[in-house]
């Protein structure tokens, strides 16, 4: 159920610590007093998690923003300051790559999420036995490896005796070289990563469209609205925090794509490679040039922009979202 | 119990479970269990190696790709002739292996003896022990094929163990040739297979082709045998040399020959000898399969490839295929491709004089005895010794044609690639290091796929490539 309760933060005594101007004394007497006044229970139960977090999240970020100042090499570190970031900002290769990573994150999130907002609005007015029917069935992608999917798909676009082509020629489409051409290897691996990823979004819009109070729709109706305003003033409206959340965690996995890269094109066809993206040469970077420290700033570099975009959604989406 | 904690009690409580952290860490490092309970006399050392046996350990019986049958009874037999070493095997899968050993090579986590990694680079880094005293000792070098010692020998010392010889050639489908034509070629090599050249493939495999479904020659544009293939022999058998001979610049574009070598691919394609759209690895084993390519790059290996594929009905029982010396230009000599150690062991540096010896005798038990050659027959290839070559001349696998040829004719009569091939730097460590981190395994392919997508001209790929190389090397373009 939609709550239809603006979260109001409450003044906290942080809060106003931090507006002041900063005094060591104030913040370790508010460290003392909230030490007082809390339950020391609760610091060893979050403990393990903390420390999982801390340890291999933290920690691991640190350790990698500090790899990218530094030469790894068998077990040696030399510093070599803003050496990585200068050849990388230089290499027309890593802008070929990040261009190819945007192109994919643009497509493939929001065609995704609006497909899936589609296949939802239909799906939801169907019985409870066909919408678990058509939920399971788009989701079953999803339960599937990534690698399983690239390969599966790597043979429907086989370009000898591949479906695909198969298929095309009766629409009397001249049979293509999917993943070798150039021109149409970055949509295929687009159109497959699509197809393969609207479970998940078909499940999470099905299941907010679910607690949409009915009564609105009544309301609407009686209004005069028909099906198209109802869905486009009504549900999508009310759909907006889920639909924040699957673009933003959209677009996370979108600008780290990389399997489908490895299995069906490896970057390719030609130089620069027409499906290289930022992903695939960290990859590379780090396990096949054993270029660590370079695969370190590559990775800092995708940090940034993963992290412009994501604030640039909450911007956009979350000023009026409620809770 | 009080529902909250006293400063003291948490003090208590994160004490205890740091002296358990730190308790349960010193217990799972590396030896820490094992020293506490094992015989001090016995040493313990680690090794890594990926699934390279397909037979089990009667050398009989297929067990399939992974099996560690073989490999398990090979180390119960080492350490039962020397129980006072005990041997951690990790076997770790293919698809695994590029990325265990990056890690370990970055963070200097590796085990005492490593299946085939050595390199200059890795050599000057200092992670390898030189092992020339006990080969000095052991003497195991005399019995090493001609021109292994030379392929292991880094900075003039000695720092692998040869292990198994898997030389490449043409493998030509006699049974494709006979069915569709330009079975000529088979006699046109020559009694000792030497003769193939790049004219008598254009010649051929305009008869075999029909330039619609059927073409003569299949390169996979999205494997890295490009690199050693394309850019190694190939070039090679133009007469062209990949790097100067300090290996302090790549050379291919000065060579007029290479122009002309690649000319020759992007016609071949155009005029359809060759398999167009980029075909992958697996398309040409279709192709091969089905009869309808005639000629690839391949091992010897390849049969076993054949049995698995006729196993699976991708290949008719009747499939012939006569492997036969790389092509090369009228005016080149013929000679053996990938002729050096296909694989070798090295042991790792160690502090302890007791592990480095025991791991060298480790090493060279599963490089050099006699008892492994048969395994290595049947597995595909060739065993790294003169006394192994004997063992295994009488075994029934021998009785192949494509087998015999290698051992009688291919090894000891051609001449050989110089040691690491024409394709990668070997003796200088700087250049080996430089461009490996231009990452060749992606790169030398996507320039392929470009020259064959039409992208560049052959002189455009060759100034391009010289470019990125020689610019990252600092040396002259």
């Amino acid at each position: 159920m939609l709550q239809n309760v603006k979260f109001t933060p409450g003044e906290h005594k942080l809060t106003s610590l931090a507006a002041g101007r900063f005094n060591l004394k104030r913040w370790a007497a508010w460290l003392r007093s909230e030490w007082r006044r809390s339950n020391k229970w609760a610091y060893v139960f979050i403990m393990p998690l903390l420390s999982d977090f801390l340890i291999f999240t933290v920690y691991m970020v640190f350790r990698m923003v500090m790899m990218s100042f530094e030469e790894l090499y068998y077990g040696e570190a030399e510093w070599v300051g803003l050496r990585h970031y200068d050849f990388i900002l230089r290499d027309p290769q890593f802008w070929n790559a990040l261009k190819n990573t945007l192109v994919y994150a643009v497509v493939v999130v929001p065609g995704g999420i609006l497909i899936a907002l589609v296949l939802s609005e239909l799906i939801f007015r169907r019985n409870q036995f066909i919408q678990v029917f058509f939920k399971s069935a788009y989701y079953l992608p999803a339960v599937v490896s990534t690698a399983v999917l690239a390969i599966v798909w790597t043979w429907i676009y086989q370009p000898f005796n591949g479906v695909l082509n198969y298929f095309v020629s009766f629409v009397g489409i001249e049979p293509n070289n999917w993943l070798g051409n150039p021109n149409t290897a970055l949509g295929s691996i687009i159109a497959m990563s699509i197809v393969g990823g609207l479970g998940v979004s078909v499940v999470f819009l099905t299941a907010a469209m679910g607690s949409i109070p009915t009564e609105i729709y009544d309301a609407a109706k009686i209004d005069g609205a028909g099906e198209w305003t109802r869905f486009w003033r009504v549900t999508v409206p009310l759909l907006r925090p889920t639909l924040l959340y699957l673009f933003v965690v959209g677009f996370i996995g979108a600008f780290q794509v990389f399997e489908q890269v490895l299995i069906m094109t490896r970057g390719g066809p030609g130089f620069p490679g027409a499906t290289e993206t930022v992903g695939y040469l960290i990859y590379n970077s780090a396990f096949t040039s054993l270029n660590i420290g370079m695969a370190a700033a590559q990775s800092v570099i995708l940090f940034f922009v993963i992290l412009i975009f994501s604030v640039v959604q909450f911007r956009i989406f979350a000023s009026d979202v409620e809770y | 119990m009080s529902s909250k904690l006293s400063r003291r009690e948490v003090l208590k409580l994160m004490a205890a479970g740091s002296v358990g952290v730190a308790g349960s860490s010193i217990v799972s490092l590396p030896g820490f269990t094992r020293h506490a309970r094992a015989d001090q006399s016995v040493k313990e050392i680690t090794f890594w190696q990926p699934p390279i046996w397909r037979y089990a350990a009667d050398n009989e019986t297929v067990v399939g790709a992974g099996s560690d049958d073989w490999i398990n009874d090979a180390i119960a037999r080492f350490e039962a002739a020397n129980p006072d070493v005990k041997v951690q095997l990790e076997l770790v899968p293919w698809d695994q292996w590029g990325q265990k050993v990056a890690t370990g090579f970055a963070s200097g986590d590796l085990p005492n003896v490593i299946y085939s990694q050595l390199s200059v680079d890795r050599v000057q880094a200092g992670i390898f022990e030189p092992l020339d005293d006990y080969v000095a000792a052991s003497g195991i070098d005399s019995n090493w094929l001609p021109g292994l010692k030379e392929a292991v020998t880094v900075f003039n010392r000695i720092y692998a163990i040869p292990a198994i010889v898997n030389p490449f050639g043409m493998a030509l489908s006699k049974s494709a040739l006979e069915r569709h034509g330009g079975a000529g070629i088979l006699t046109a090599v020559g009694e000792d297979r030497s003769g193939l050249t790049f004219d008598m493939m254009r010649e051929y495999g305009a008869a075999f082709g029909d330039g619609s479904s059927r073409y003569f020659f299949g390169v996979p544009s999205d494997h890295g045998s490009i690199v050693y293939w394309m850019f190694g022999s190939w070039l090679r058998g133009w007469g062209v040399e990949s790097w100067s001979s300090d290996e302090e610049r790549w050379i291919v574009h000065d060579n007029p020959k290479a122009v002309e070598a690649f000319q020759w691919l992007v016609d071949a394609q155009n005029d359809k000898i060759m398999i167009p759209n980029l075909p992958k690895w697996s398309d040409v084993d279709n192709f091969y399969w089905n009869m309808d390519t005639a000629a690839r790059w391949q091992w010897q290996g390849i049969q076993a490839e054949l049995e698995v594929a006729q196993e699976a009905g991708q290949a008719p029982d009747e499939f012939d295929i006569v492997l036969v010396g790389p092509p090369h230009a009228e005016d080149v000599a013929p000679f053996a491709a990938g002729s050096g150690p296909a694989a070798s062991y090295s042991v790792t540096r160690t502090p302890d004089p007791d592990v480095r010896e025991a791991a060298f005798r480790f090493a060279a038990w599963l490089a050099n005895d006699d008892s492994n050659a048969v395994s290595l027959l049947v597995n595909g290839y060739f065993p790294a010794t003169i006394s192994g070559s004997q063992v295994i001349e009488n075994h029934p696998a021998m009785e192949d044609s494509n087998r015999r040829w290698i051992v009688q004719e291919y090894l000891p009569n051609f001449a050989p690639e110089k040691p690491g091939g024409n394709w990668q730097p070997v003796i200088n460590a700087r250049t080996a290091r430089i461009w490996n981190q231009i990452n060749p395994w992606d790169y030398y392919i996507q320039q392929y796929q470009s020259l064959m997508l039409g992208q560049k001209t052959p002189e455009e790929m060759l100034l391009e490539m010289a470019t990125r190389i020689n610019g990252a090397l600092g040396a002259a373009i």
